[in-house]
């Protein structure tokens, strides 16, 4: 389809990734707010407390969370421009522990607010505080969380192939996360 | 921690009031003081994603069915009132706070594929596509879902962080005020 939204992200992905990327390509074809969204909440993402390389540590941990192969591809290369080392990708993306403090914590606040859907009681608050995470810091991380689930569930539905640029950096990880063994449903509700 | 310039808080609140008509959400204001460029990408995508293919009485209906799934006080009840103006009926606002399913087919179809997206972590097989495609739900819903799912997250969880209370214009509302005894009111 074509739209002003689909057109949209035509040009901004373009011009911020130098192509647009597989999986807005697939979704472009039946809706342009994914992709406008995505390239809108990156670019106003990149003003905030988060530095570029704290940014590719909270989505790699993500990528890894939702088992989503294409997001650890693309989130490896942009950390790796980011100056992240390949041997903290990749304990990123093993579910290893890093050195370095502040980057565990950033994990830690990745991980917990995804396993308690964002109830994080005071003291949780208190200790990502001390450690260099604070509020600013973790309402951006929710931002991610949000861009990233709905970036893995579209994934997962699409499976779109890893771009091709991203292909060598693809080969380079020693352990890229993808689809589990087996996938329950955890019902809550109705339906 | 970063301290925020006055420059980009009061760039964000102009922009709210502006995508609000006048008005600035707590959530917003929530947001602004921590992080100017969180209260922008929220306002941002909000207005981008209602530019999307899902109606507003639809799209109402799935931000609800989430917001009633991570149990966000602001959001459920805001959305009620955003509903409320799209044109969902008290009933079918009610359904869904309760954990069950609006009778209008379509609205109930759409809740289904929200609730099963969640449940599942994003992972359908080709019998949930081919089921939800069979009820009218294809890719262009389920694409448009998946984002309003993301957007909701990350409202939803700063909400339960900041504990924001909810705006006024929504808990003087009549309407809101009579799905009180469902929707619950909050004694702040």
């Amino acid at each position: 389809m074509s739209s002003a939204l689909t057109r949209d992200v035509e040009q901004t992905a373009t011009e911020a990734y130098g192509a647009v990327p597989n999986l807005f390509k697939e979704t472009n074809q039946y809706t342009g707010a994914p992709g406008a969204v995505y390239v809108a909440a990156d670019a106003a993402l990149m003003d905030g407390n988060l530095r570029p390389v704290d940014q590719q540590v909270v989505l790699l941990t993500l990528a890894r969370y939702h088992n989503s192969r294409y997001d650890s591809v693309i989130h490896a290369r942009m950390a790796l421009d980011a100056g992240l080392p390949p041997a903290t990708i990749d304990r990123l993306l093993a579910g290893e522990t890093v050195a370095d403090d502040r980057r565990q914590a950033l994990v830690e606040a990745t991980l917990k607010s995804c396993e308690e859907r964002g109830w994080l009681d005071p003291e949780t608050l208190r200790d990502f505080e001390a450690r260099g995470v604070g509020r600013g810091e973790l309402y951006e991380i929710f931002a991610f969380i949000g861009l990233k689930t709905f970036t893995g569930f579209t994934s997962h539905i699409a499976d779109p192939e890893v771009d091709g640029p991203l292909k060598d950096v693809e080969a380079s990880l020693e352990e890229v996360p993808d689809e589990p063994e087996t996938i329950e449903r955890q019902r809550l509700f109705m339906g | 921690m970063p301290t925020q310039s006055t420059d980009a808080v009061e760039e964000v609140r102009d922009m709210a009031k502006e995508f609000y008509g006048g008005f600035v959400p707590n959530q917003i204001k929530v947001l602004n003081e921590h992080s100017p460029a969180a209260a922008r990408t929220y306002i941002a995508t909000m207005d981008l994603v209602e530019q999307g293919e899902l109606p507003d009485h639809e799209r109402e209906t799935v931000i609800l069915t989430i917001s009633r799934y991570n149990d966000c006080h602001y959001c459920t009840r805001t959305h009620a009132f955003l509903g409320r103006q799209a044109g969902l009926d008290q009933e079918a606002i009610q359904a869904i706070h309760r954990g069950g399913l609006p009778e209008d087919d379509r609205l109930r179809n759409l809740v289904k594929a929200t609730r099963l997206l969640l449940d599942k972590r994003g992972w359908l097989d080709e019998d949930d596509l081919s089921n939800l495609q069979w009820e009218g739900i294809g890719k262009t819903e389920l694409y448009e879902i998946n984002t309003l799912i993301g957007l909701k997250i990350f409202s939803n969880y700063v909400n339960h962080v900041a504990q924001t209370e909810v705006d006024e214009l929504v808990t003087e509302n009549p309407d809101i005020q009579e799905m009180w005894p469902v929707l619950g009111k909050m004694d702040w």
